[in-house]
């Protein structure tokens, strides 16, 4: 195998030719890091790229490996997570020029665990401005879909998005308030799983909105995202909203059967006003797992469609709180959209913010029933990406001649609301050009992300949607 | 737990009082009042608040954000509208702790 093609196997099969030393670390991320070299200028995709830290890793991990000390399935294997992360000693922008020179004196828990399983830091990945969702720039440029670079690879962990899907990188690490991690994955056809609030530490990842902030595995394979949460999750005493729930060997999970799994189908909200290709996709997804053994089951959760609302007052409330100092003292340097959000939200009052926090009262309840009646409960991945707007009319959310269209946030929203994991896998393409990825998502109950695995695992290792590569 | 068929609106007297209070009367205040009553959200509305929340946004920024405001009015209004049966409290976070 040429070193070059090395970047198209899955972090699973690179860690196994690592462990037999068929090939070294070094030779692994030398393929990457001429990959980002080569792709980086189209797709924009890292901020920092850590050339000489990564190779030296690289060497160290390759002298410990060949002396006997094998520390596990991420030891020698490249990952980059998204530029919101704080990492000691390096440039850390959250993808604003407010923040465009920190240089962080702390280490994230996620990329101290990392580092200490013997991952290779490759860079740090595009954003869009302070995780701010879709519609914002990034305060470095927009990153690009890699199946169309006019696409938007959606955000706001768009850099992420854009290089596991390019083969930049085999595992990122992204962050979700509302959708982050989940929307790049189904724009950009990746895996991407926002894990239960407080299953992975948030300790040095800038906070967007507390009670919302998660962040999680977005990788190519269902496989990688196991494997990394097994190395993230898990108690932290520095976030004290981390559970010390056990973490379960997500391996096991990893069987390939559905056999007997009741997978729940939502009768409102969450499949309607979905695009017909999407539509089409995902009813053929499950009827697939239903070949594989698995039943389906009605669920409902009839307060859906205000997870979107309440989730977004919820969210900028808590962001213009956490930004107010550098809102006052910098606002000339923030993205006009994320100015407007934020200078917008203080206006909303405490009655709407704790209305907002009521319907996150019910929307757990109403979970909580569904999860009685099945393993894991089915959800539209969204609709396929959109063209990246120009820069006249991403500088507002507010677009001239336009009314707000319906949110439809609820599907990602809801798992930020209620802290219930869920996880975004590929499930199709479009059918015409230009051909872009469709997903399907999967909910699951508190701390029951092996189910996710399990059945998210199944569908994939009967399918090739993660297989086929953009011609970028 | 059900919706309101209508939100329950303040009355003109209620909105012109609120205003007389902040020191704002005559025409001006008759105006403000029927904006507020219609919904919309004009700098000038937002000028009367910037004094409560203790900001101090410029004359372009108030038509910047009373755009925005207006443009997710809808959405707050599908939550302001939806009536929740008084046992339900508040959740401040997921409660990792609880069992489930």
């Amino acid at each position: 195998m040429a070193n070059n093609d090395l970047v198209y196997l899955s972090g699973r099969e690179l860690a196994g030719m690592i462990k037999t030393k068929k090939v070294s670390p070094v030779e692994v991320t030398q393929a990457y890091l001429d990959r980002i070299t080569l792709l980086n200028p189209k797709l924009n995709a890292f901020i920092t790229v850590t050339k000489d830290q990564a190779l030296a890793q690289a060497r160290q991990a390759e002298k410990d490996i060949n002396g006997g000390k094998y520390l596990g399935p991420l030891h020698g294997l490249p990952y980059a997570p998204k530029d919101i992360l704080a990492t000691k000693g390096i440039l850390t922008t959250n993808g604003s020029k407010v923040t465009a020179d920190w240089v962080p004196n702390y280490e994230s828990t996620i990329t101290e665990r990392l580092s200490r399983s013997g991952a290779i830091l490759l860079g740090k990945l595009n954003l869009l401005e302070f995780a701010m969702g879709s519609g914002v720039l990034s305060g470095f440029g927009p990153a690009r879909n890699p199946w169309h670079t006019d696409y938007s690879p959606s955000g706001s962990s768009s850099g992420s998005g854009t290089a596991v899907a390019a083969y930049m990188t085999p595992l990122s690490i992204g962050t979700d308030t509302g959708g982050s991690i989940r929307g790049p994955a189904s724009y950009c056809g990746i895996v991407g799983l926002k894990q239960t609030y407080g299953r992975v530490s948030r300790y040095g990842v800038t906070t967007l909105a507390w009670t919302l902030d998660h962040a999680g595995p977005m990788t190519k394979t269902v496989a990688d995202a196991a494997t990394l949460l097994q190395v993230i999750a898990g108690y932290d005493p520095k976030d004290p909203t981390t559970s010390r729930e056990p973490v379960p060997d997500y391996s096991k999970a990893l069987t390939g059967s559905v056999k007997g799994k009741r997978i729940g189908i939502p009768k409102t909200y969450f499949f309607e006003n979905q695009n017909p290709e999407s539509d089409k996709a995902t009813k053929a997804a499950i009827q697939k797992l239903v070949d594989m053994g698995a039943t389906t089951v009605e669920v409902d959760v009839p307060h859906a469609k205000y997870a979107g609302s309440a989730g977004w007052t919820v969210a900028m409330a808590e962001a213009a709180c956490f930004h107010e100092k550098r809102l006052r003292e910098k606002p000339h340097l923030f993205d006009p959209v994320v100015r407007e959000r934020l200078e917008a939200a203080k206006f909303y009052s405490a009655t709407d913010y704790i209305k907002a926090l009521r319907v996150r009262s019910i929307l757990q309840q109403e979970m909580a029933r569904v999860f009685e009646k099945c393993d894991v409960m089915a959800v539209s991945g969204g609709s396929p990406a959109v063209k990246l707007e120009s820069a006249e009319l991403a500088k507002s959310d507010v677009k001239p001649g336009s009314r707000a269209p319906a949110f439809r946030g609820g599907n990602t929203f809801i798992g930020n609301m209620t802290g219930y994991p869920e996880i975004v896998i590929p499930c199709g393409f479009t059918g015409s050009e230009p051909v872009l990825p469709l997903t399907i998502g999967f909910y699951a109950k508190p701390f029951d992300e092996a189910n996710l695995f399990r059945v998210s695992h199944a569908y994939e290792a009967v399918t090739d949607w993660h297989k086929r590569r953009p011609s970028v | 737990m059900k919706h309101q068929s209508n939100s329950k609106r303040v009355t003109r007297r209620k909105i012109l009082q609120i205003l007389a209070s902040a020191g704002i009367t005559g025409p001006a205040a008759i105006q403000l009042a029927a904006q507020i009553r219609r919904n919309e959200i004009s700098p000038e509305i937002l000028k009367t608040a910037n004094a409560l929340i203790d900001q101090e946004f410029s004359e372009e920024r108030l038509r910047v954000v009373a755009t925005a405001l207006q443009r997710n009015l809808e959405q707050f209004e599908l939550v302001r509208t939806l009536e929740i049966d008084d046992s339900v409290e508040p959740a401040p976070i997921f409660n990792a702790a609880a069992r489930w």
